[in-house]
């Protein structure tokens, strides 16, 4: 096991394109690591960088200690599980497990056959042993490839998609399985997802990249609740964060729907009269009718028509289509084309009870937390809002956890 | 129905013209100028007349052991080139495909007189050697071009997975790669092997005896007593028997040839 | 084995991208002479036997040499050139290989589309079908040529019987010899032809046709309007193959007519003029005159009609 640190880490195509661009990173020992970012963002590069199947332009790759830019993949010690697994088809998934160990030099059939037995039993595959590839579903492909990657005592496992082959429920089953493995061995991971959901489920820290540039690395919670920039915000979170216009005038601020005052945070970087775009999150919202008079007061009321609701059990969400103006509608839809979905119209998608009985085409009375709004500039994309403080106390509680969870002896021993 | 009538219309005219050089090889005496498609009476004459001439054994023997020696060393050459090209990086790659394409553009006839020339100055000329050299330079680009096909169907991640594994380049060639392409090689020898069976050209301009003539260039060089009296019953008979392994390899191996013809698509 | 390979030419560096590669990586260098050292032998086995021949034959062309009688070689420079291409043998010659070639790919092309698209419809005999397809390809050329000649003779032969034309001598005639040849290597290579078709229909997936059929088109309409252009790139990459292989036609002549009445073609001509005649310099020119008409053909082929060779063999995913 190690700590993996990256310093600077570019990786330049010979027609000068970056798709790594100055990345410095450190994963530390024992801690599941996410890259994410939409398609085209670098993560998987990254990934193959750590690994060594993608030569590392600058910068220095070290794990454990060791500058390893210029060691073949087979001699930095990690293991990794492909996209479509890459099991070998022409060997049995016992043989597939046992691969790497049979390239070791002495390691004796014994201690092979042991290993590859606890790999197997640790990931229920031990009744497939004599099976091949070809003979297996999606999820036990899955695992075979885990198990080769397990089998070894390896400074890191790396990941690049591997649940992206599955379908949704299998998804869901093996993601917890990949968190329960990494937790009981206790090995430094590096995940590759473009889901954002394995982001925020699995990884102790998530890295966001956008254009080969890290945007942000911190936790989920961190990630969700004070993002640095549009592009984090509206990338983390399902449905996404709603992005609305946000005009200063003088205290207040004008939005669709809601007029509030402006947030302290942001007093001192606007001028009057300048555009904005408010985030808020559909959870931030409530049906005024069902709300807990409490909360009342910390937010604003605000009338408008619902469009089409979606009702799902648990929960419930309601559309409500907006004019947002055509440069706010120009930077959402270029937003939006960034983050692999496409901007069909503006409109707010707000949360609400399932018991609320709104009517589509009817006017409602919602509720708004405005207070956890965020304000990002329309050029740059800035949080302008971004509560430093309550984010060091997130990185500080993460930080915990993790020192928690490496240094306590109930990790399985191997 | 339609396409059951078009079916059948496609057996007899792949096979008709066989049957018939079939039948006119055990034809004999007066049934071979009868003119009808099948003889009265069948007889192992011509058979037996081929395989008593020692022109027709010598020639199959060097048709076989040429095309033998010239697949496997095409094969084993174009496995390595093939994986080369389609997997590594390296400068002079187009090169190498280029010449490739350069010799199946050129006429081989082109290729041959000069070849005649050369071929008498440094001895080669009437040896197995001096046919074999040439088999495997003209059977090579063919190799290479359906073995990069089959290394190409290979996912990237085998050999990938492989190095993060732990191999080296050449572990993960050998323990990875070979195994999964050997259907490709099997094919690609399989088609060089018709090639360099069907040869005729190099057969009868770079031999002049039956120290190295292949069958088809003996075929031709099959003489009765006088030019009217061409033996047509022993040739059809020994051209019967030229067919038997191109047939053979055809009903065994049918999947394996339509694939390396088409686009090499083999699924592990 | 850790040497690299001599021979590694002076590349041409074929993109920009490595020119622009700061340094080697030792990974990216030890990839470099894996490549040559797998790839080198069979460059050298093709480079070797061929690239001497060709630059030895353009020498030669350059040359009156007859090989019996090699004191009295003389340079001409293009002067065989010259007598070839102001002989009207040789354009009589051209005229009959081009014949061939156009007539032999044309049906070949109708022929073979309707052999793939039975082979591909087919709900019965499937692999009895593209097994007994193989057997025209995979037979010996000559033998093809005999089993036709044969079939054709007006001694042996059973097609006369069969088509009530008597003692009618096909290989009396330039055209019904030339006729004869066409029908053989139509015989032969139809089916190569119809796999490379039928790898293309395979590719056009049922969901296009459904979809036509849903839209109302007729049988033909999909045909034409579905089919035929999804196939355009399989279409071309066959035509292509076919053309340069028909126009340098040597085997089957050489047997079924040995080039008598009027049925030589360019590639017989080389063959005579430098084997039988040993008429080297004459010969050679011939040979390079030949190849280089299959390069414009090949070249033709590609920039006029946009064949794209990459589509046809794997590049695909």
């Amino acid at each position: 096991m190690a700590a993996i640190e990256m310093r600077n880490i570019v990786k330049e195509y010979g027609d000068g394109f970056k798709a790594v661009n100055d990345v410095s990173l450190h994963v530390a020992d024992g801690e599941f690591m996410i890259l994410v970012g939409p398609s085209g963002c670098g993560k998987s590069t990254l990934l193959r960088m750590i690994v060594g199947l993608e030569d590392i332009t600058s910068g220095d790759m070290v794990i454990g200690g060791d500058r390893v830019n210029d060691k073949a993949p087979r001699d930095r010690n990690l293991s990794m599980v492909f996209q479509n697994y890459a099991l070998y088809p022409h060997l049995t998934v016992f043989e597939n497990i046992a691969f790497p160990l049979r390239l070791m030099k002495g390691v004796g059939e014994d201690e092979i056959r042991r290993r590859v037995t606890e790999a197997a039993s640790m990931l229920e595959l031990t009744e497939h042993l004599d099976r091949k590839p070809a003979n297996l579903s999606g999820g036990q492909r899955q695992r075979v490839a885990m198990g080769r990657a397990i089998v070894r005592n390896v400074n890191a496992f790396l990941f690049d998609e591997p649940l992206s082959n599955l379908d949704a429920k299998l998804r869901g089953q093996m993601r917890t399985e990949i968190s329960r493995m990494q937790r009981r061995l206790g090995t430094t991971t590096v995940y590759v997802t473009h889901d954002q959901t394995e982001a925020m489920t699995l990884g102790d820290r998530v890295a966001v990249l956008r254009r080969g540039l890290l945007q942000q690395v911190a936790s989920p919670r961190e990630l969700y609740e004070q993002p640095v920039n549009m592009f984090v915000a509206g990338f983390i979170g399902s449905p996404p964060m709603n992005f609305l216009p946000a005009v200063v005038a003088g205290d207040r601020l004008r939005l669709p729907f809601l007029d509030v005052g402006l947030p302290d945070r942001a007093t001192g970087k606007v001028t009057d009269g300048q555009l904005l775009i408010a985030g808020m999150r559909p959870d931030h919202f409530e049906d005024a009718g069902l709300l807990d008079p409490a909360k009342r007061d910390r937010g604003a009321l605000f009338r408008a028509k619902v469009d089409v609701t979606e009702w799902l059990g648990d929960s419930q969400y309601a559309y409500i289509p907006f004019e947002a103006g055509e440069e706010v509608t120009r930077q959402l839809a270029d937003l939006a084309a960034e983050l692999d979905s496409e901007a069909l119209r503006t409109q707010l998608i707000v949360k609400i009870d399932a018991m609320s009985r709104l009517r589509e085409n009817h006017e409602a009375e919602f509720w708004a937390d405005t207070a956890r709004m965020h304000l990002f500039d329309p050029r740059t994309g800035a949080n302008l809002t971004r509560d430093e403080a309550a984010a060091a106390d997130l990185a500080h509680l993460e930080e915990e956890e993790l020192r928690d969870r490496v240094d306590s002896p109930d990790a399985a021993p191997r | 129905m339609f396409w059951l009538a078009g079916a059948v219309l496609i057996i007899a005219y792949a096979v008709i013209p066989v049957i018939w050089i079939v039948s006119l090889s055990f034809k004999e005496g007066d049934d071979i100028t009868n003119k009808s498609f099948l003889p009265t009476v069948w007889s192992w004459e011509n058979y037996r007349t081929v395989f008593a001439s020692d022109l027709f054994t010598t020639a199959l023997r060097n048709s076989v052991g040429m095309s033998l020696i010239a697949t496997t060393i095409s094969v084993i050459l174009a496995t390595l080139a093939a994986y080369a090209i389609s997997r590594l990086n390296f400068p002079g790659k187009r090169l190498v495909l280029g010449v490739a394409l350069a010799i199946t553009v050129f006429p081989v006839i082109a290729i041959a007189t000069p070849l005649f020339n050369l071929w008498r100055t440094i001895g080669l000329y009437d040896t197995w050697l001096g046919l074999i050299i040439p088999y495997l330079s003209y059977s090579l680009p063919l190799s290479v071009y359906v073995l990069s096909a089959f290394f190409r169907e290979i996912p990237w991640e085998m050999e990938q997975a492989a190095q993060v594994d732990g191999a080296t380049n050449w572990q993960a060639f050998r323990r990875v790669i070979v195994p999964l392409a050997a259907p490709g090689v099997f094919t690609a020898a399989i088609l060089t092997f018709f090639a360099v069976w069907n040869d005729f050209v190099f057969g009868i301009t770079l031999t002049s005896s039956e120290a190295a003539r292949p069958v088809p260039a003996a075929l031709a060089f099959f003489q009765g007593a006088s030019q009217f009296s061409q033996p047509t019953a022993p040739i059809a008979a020994a051209a019967v028997v030229v067919t038997i392994p191109v047939v053979v390899l055809v009903l065994l191996f049918q999947r394996k040839i339509v694939a390396g013809l088409t686009n090499g698509a083999v699924k592990g | 084995m850790s040497t690299t390979i001599p021979a590694a030419p002076p590349a041409k560096s074929p993109a920009p991208r490595t020119q622009r590669r700061v340094r080697l990586t030792d990974r990216a260098r030890h990839e470099r002479n894996l490549g040559w050292l797998l790839a080198g032998p069979a460059f050298i086995a093709m480079v070797a036997v061929t690239g001497y021949p060709i630059l030895n034959a353009i020498w030669l062309s350059l040359f009156d040499y007859r090989l019996t009688d090699p004191g009295g070689r003389e340079f001409v420079g293009l002067g065989n050139y010259a007598m070839i291409l102001t002989d009207g043998l040789f354009w009589k010659q051209f005229g009959v290989t081009s014949l061939i070639t156009v007539v032999t790919v044309s049906v070949e092309l109708v022929l073979g589309f309707a052999l793939a698209m039975v082979m591909h419809r087919a709900l019965y005999l499937r692999t009895a079908l593209r097994t007994v397809i193989l057997v025209p390809y995979g037979i010996i050329t000559v033998v093809s040529a005999y089993a036709w000649a044969y079939a054709f003779s007006n001694t042996y032969g059973f097609v006369n019987g069969l088509l009530g034309l008597g003692e009618f001598d096909w290989f009396g005639g330039t055209w019904s010899a030339i006729a004869t040849v066409c029908v053989a290597e139509i015989w032969k290579t139809t089916p190569f032809m119809s796999l490379l078709l039928l790898a293309g229909l395979a590719q056009i997936p049922d969901d296009y046709l459904e979809a036509a059929k849903v839209d109302g088109a007729r049988a033909w309409q999909r045909v034409k309007r579905v089919i035929l252009p999804n196939m355009k790139a399989a279409i071309m990459v066959a035509l292509l193959f076919r053309t340069l292989d028909a126009f340098r036609i040597f085997d089957t002549v050489f047997i079924m007519t040995a080039g008598a009445q009027g049925t030589e073609t360019l590639s017989f001509l080389a063959y005579r003029q430098t084997i039988s005649r040993v008429m080297v310099g004459l010969g050679s020119a011939v040979s390079v005159i030949l190849a280089v008409l299959v390069v414009l053909i090949a070249v033709m082929f590609v920039k006029v009609f946009k064949t794209d060779l990459s589509q046809q063999r794997g590049d695909r995913k």
